[in-house]
């Protein structure tokens, strides 16, 4: 039972941890692009 | 005579046993669905076959190391080739766009993993399952066919025909299963909510997304490479627009032909003596489990981020955090415009339904790390 518990706990947090950082790449990846539009723009 | 009747002992007619014929039922049920009924037919046609010809008698066709479907089932799947070309050609199909353009939805597809859990919790503590089995049966929630195989062939190879045959039966029962759920779970007013259109996503953006996202995710879980690897490759090959070449050869070409070498040593790993016991009905009932449970949890996260969330999300998309792309965005599409038909859910359940294969690859790499 504690065993599975223990399992079934880190598994979900793991998938919310995993997908909390993704969420954050999305924001990187928006931040970075529109860093390098704006480069380009000026150029 | 004699030689008549040693012609006649080599035959295979004498051979049969009741429970190759039981197999022959199952897999011409299989053929049925998928020619008649249109079940995921790509898939269900070929398992159905062979479930037949691997249950005919002296074919060696599954014998190791000389059999023509052990070398494939070996070699395509077991050395980890087939799911994960797979993966290449679904990251070359994926649009992440409509996740780019509104990222706080990816939270769903994280929340539909929550099923692929409670079932492993399930069937390891009430039904016995061995934690490899029953991280195997979980995954079917997940409701993504080339992970269940993957994880199935890493940590319960016996199951892998019995869990791919329930996934993509499950998958292919999306309309059907998914409405009641979401019904159930949800207010007549929360089903009509509408929500704002997504911005749309610049090119950059698009490209930078499958190099960043493979970082954090193998970093984050590296049992997931493989998988993580050719999708987001297989992604970056679409949105580079710069090879059409490989990225239409992974959409197309390279698809079918793996397809074609999944499906026939799956149905072939399903003989009489491993597929006839009572835990394999268990199977198919956690997979149901588990893909409602999914549905279920997609439903109740995204209800409860309407907790705290400013503009509110029409939690119907909640039910789009299984995988079954597009399916299960579609559903949720065609439930919300039973309540009101100007409300366009497509493209925003696109978010958490690519959210979920990428959670479901996660679940899947937790559940190597712990027992592999």
């Amino acid at each position: 039972m504690g065993e599975s518990l223990a399992i079934f706990v880190a598994g979900n947090l793991s998938v919310f941890i995993g997908m909390t950082l993704l969420y954050m790449a999305i924001r990187l990846t928006t931040a970075l692009s529109a860093r390098l539009l704006k480069k380009v723009d000026e150029k | 005579m004699d030689k008549f009747l040693v012609i006649v002992e080599t035959t295979g007619f004498l051979q049969v046993t009741p429970g190759m014929m039981f197999m022959w039922l199952i897999g011409l049920l299989l053929i049925f669905l998928a020619i008649f009924k249109q079940y995921e037919p790509l898939l269900l046609l070929p398992i159905g076959f062979g479930i037949l010809v691997a249950n005919l008698p002296l074919t060696d066709l599954m014998k190791p190391s000389e059999g023509l479907l052990w070398k494939f089932y070996e070699y395509g799947i077991h050395w980890e080739i087939i799911p994960p070309l797979i993966f290449l050609g679904l990251g070359a199909l994926t649009d992440f766009g409509p996740l780019l353009a509104r990222p706080g939805l990816i939270f769903l597809g994280a929340g539909a993993q929550a099923g692929v859990y409670i079932t492993f919790f399930v069937a390891h503590l009430f039904l016995g399952f061995s934690f490899q089995e029953a991280a195997t049966i979980g995954i079917i929630g997940g409701a993504d066919g080339p992970t269940t195989i993957y994880l199935a062939s890493k940590l319960a190879p016996h199951m892998l025909g019995s869990c791919a045959v329930a996934a993509y039966s499950y998958m292919a029962l999306v309309p059907i299963l998914q409405p009641p759920i979401m019904r159930m779970l949800t207010t007549e007013k929360e089903r009509r909510i509408r929500m704002a259109k997504s911005r749309s996503v610049g090119q950059i953006e698009r490209m930078l997304f499958p190099i960043i996202a493979a970082f954090v995710i193998i970093l984050l879980v590296p049992p997931s490479a493989s998988l993580i690897t050719m999708f987001m490759l297989g992604n970056l090959f679409r949105e580079s627009k710069v090879v059409e070449r490989l990225t239409h050869a992974s959409q197309n070409e390279l698809m079918n032909i793996v397809t074609i070498f999944l499906g026939l040593p799956i149905g072939a790993t399903m003989n009489a003596d491993a597929f006839l016991r009572k835990e394999v009905i268990y199977v198919f009932f956690l997979g149901l489990f588990a893909f409602c449970a999914s549905t279920g949890t997609g439903v109740v996260i995204a209800k409860i981020m309407n907790l705290f969330a400013k503009n509110k999300i029409n939690p119907l998309l909640g039910a789009a955090g299984v995988s079954a792309v597009p399916m299960a965005a579609r559903v949720v599409h065609k439930v919300g415009q039973e309540y009101d038909k100007k409300n366009y859910l497509l493209m925003l359940a696109m978010g958490p339904n690519v959210s979920g294969v990428i959670g479901t690859v996660i679940a899947a790499g937790v559940f190597l790390t712990l027992f592999r």
